[in-house]
């Protein structure tokens, strides 16, 4: 072999290694620094304790406040963005003109290059002073104008890789149900949808995942403080503010204030890692076999 | 539309996909409750005029047609024709068997389910029957709950046939619904095909001249488009009046 080859091969290999060893990095760091976290503070107290204040002269270490937090802003999250998402999806398939389709598409995948900041505004100035004057009760800061347009954020996540699901149902399949009198929306919802869900699904959970792990909305807009409750009216906290609440404070580096944001790191690292292998998982189990 | 009126008629018939001329003036009169055959080389047009007794050239952008298809006196391409409803009419059998990635028995029920039928017994009766009609009953009976997709591709096809006549249409257009199948299930569809055609008007498109000649009353041969020639599928077979049908039936081209 010609000694550029070589050189090209060693690059390639160089650049897929060093990704590995960043991802080993950061879990290192995680793992290391969360293990002198947990000789203090037991799994069991993180994992059950039902208060989350490091930061306070009584300090109680329970996760479980930061999780109810996230999965709050989350649900809220995926349930503007599914229904929406999915709509969007299925009218571009079955109903929009190939030019309709071409024009929308872009358009709402610009949705999802706004940056975050800016989305944390929206939601902060415009979405929850808009909720204040139908839910009067509504906190200025709260999970649901941050889990809303979180929602909005993660819309063509769901709609672009629905709709590529879609699309990839067989063509023969649309013709058997309008050969049997189904209206469009009967083949849309009764068959496409169905014989996508796999592809669906995994849209979903890829949504879940980037909801999760979604900071600057959150911190601008739901709050800080950490409260073990599913109500979305009053301030929460999620665990990647947290986390940015921390790191951009005064705590003194190595103390075990400064060690939480590791343990909240891993919990939020095992969420998204468990949610993208659930998903890679479905993708490669369900996948519908065509030809 | 009443059962009865099934009778399939198309006059001075025009159709494109864009700019080509894909149908040319066709004019076709066909009988009740018989088996008219389509046949003719690729690309004749003969598949494009199947799909428009039922409408579903529709869908493809740039596709129109001018004049008339009546069904039992009917024009199904006036505006007030509900494609849905027209097609419970008028069922149809693709090339390749397409069944739902359902169940067996949800798949010959779909038809029933999406017209809102939903009480348990009136469905499975229905099940059984359709499958029975389509010989397929004593085949899947035991495992009726098992997915379609498991079937072998002759089994599909009948159960796509099941699936069409559960809705009890009065015509069936089969697009050349043997061509993915092996001669023992092409043997089995076209023997359902024989037997169905008494309480059908049916027509299948097929590029299978010695299957035209086994299952059809009437043949219809076209070429470029154009309808050459219409007949009793015997006497087309036996004395064709057109040159081009005569090199078409004895294999000269095609």
């Amino acid at each position: 072999m010609r000694v550029s080859e070589k050189i090209i091969e060693g690059l390639l290999w160089l650049s897929a290694v060093i990704t590995i060893l960043i991802t080993a990095g950061i879990i290192w760091v995680l793992l290391s620094e969360s293990i002198s976290f947990f000789q203090v503070v037991s799994l069991a107290e993180f994992l059950t304790e039902d208060e989350w204040t490091p930061l306070f002269a009584e300090k109680e270490f329970g996760i479980l406040p930061l999780v109810a937090g996230t999965l709050l802003t989350t649900a809220i999250a995926i349930a503007v963005a599914l229904p929406l998402g999915l709509t969007i999806a299925v009218y571009l398939n079955e109903y929009a003109h190939a030019r309709m389709k071409q024009i929308v598409k872009p358009m709402l995948e610009v949705l999802a290059t706004i940056p975050t900041v800016v989305y944390g505004f929206f939601a902060l100035t415009v979405v929850t002073p808009f909720l204040q004057t139908l839910i009067p009760s509504l906190a200025g800061f709260n999970a649901l104008s941050a889990g809303i347009v979180m929602g909005i954020m993660i819309i063509p996540m769901i709609s672009s890789l629905s709709e590529d699901a879609i699309s990839s149902v067989p063509r023969s399949l649309r013709e058997a149900a309008y050969g049997m009198g189904s209206t469009r929306l009967q083949t849309s919802f009764g068959v496409m949808v169905p014989a996508a869900s796999s592809g669906i699904v995994v849209s979903v959970i890829l949504a879940i995942s980037r909801a999760v792990g979604e900071t600057m909305i959150v911190a601008i807009a739901a709050g800080q403080q950490p409260r073990l409750t599913l109500n979305p009216l009053v301030p929460i906290e999620t665990i990647t503010t947290y986390i940015v609440q921390v790191s951009l404070g005064d705590v003194p580096q190595g103390s075990l204030e400064y060690k939480t944001i590791f343990a909240a790191g891993i919990t939020l690292f095992v969420f998204t890692f468990a949610l993208n292998n659930l998903s890679f998982w479905i993708k490669k189990k369900y996948q519908e076999k065509y030809d | 539309m009443s059962k009865t009126a099934s009778k399939l008629e198309a006059i001075d018939l025009n159709a494109y996909y864009g700019d080509f001329h894909a149908l040319k003036n066709i004019n076709i009169d066909m009988e009740e409750k018989a088996v008219t055959a389509f046949i003719g080389p690729s690309g004749c047009g003969k598949s494009t005029f199947l799909r428009t007794f039922n409408r579903m050239n529709d869908y493809i952008e740039g596709f129109r047609v001018e004049g008339q298809i009546l069904i039992g006196g009917q024009d199904i391409y006036q505006k007030n024709v509900r494609v849905d409803e027209l097609r419970k009419e008028v069922g149809m059998v693709f090339q390749k068997p397409n069944p739902f990635p359902k169940s067996i028995y949800e798949n010959v029920v779909y038809g029933l389910k999406i017209q809102g039928i939903k009480k348990k017994s009136v469905l499975e009766e229905a099940a059984e029957t359709s499958l029975k009609r389509a010989a397929l009953w004593d085949e899947v009976k035991d495992k009726l709950h098992k997915s379609a997709l498991a079937l072998s591709g002759g089994q599909q096809q009948r159960l796509c046939i099941a699936r069409a006549l559960a809705i009890s249409p009065s015509v069936l257009l089969m697009d050349e619904p043997a061509s993915a199948l092996d001669p023992i299930s092409t043997a089995k569809v076209e023997e359902l095909i024989y037997e169905l055609k008494n309480d059908y008007t049916i027509v299948i498109v097929t590029h299978n001249m010695q299957q035209a000649g086994r299952v059809s009353d009437s043949t219809a041969f076209f070429y470029m488009g154009e309808l050459v020639e219409y007949a009793k599928t015997k006497t087309m077979f036996t004395s064709p009046k057109d040159n081009r049908t005569q090199n078409y039936i004895t294999g000269r081209f095609g």
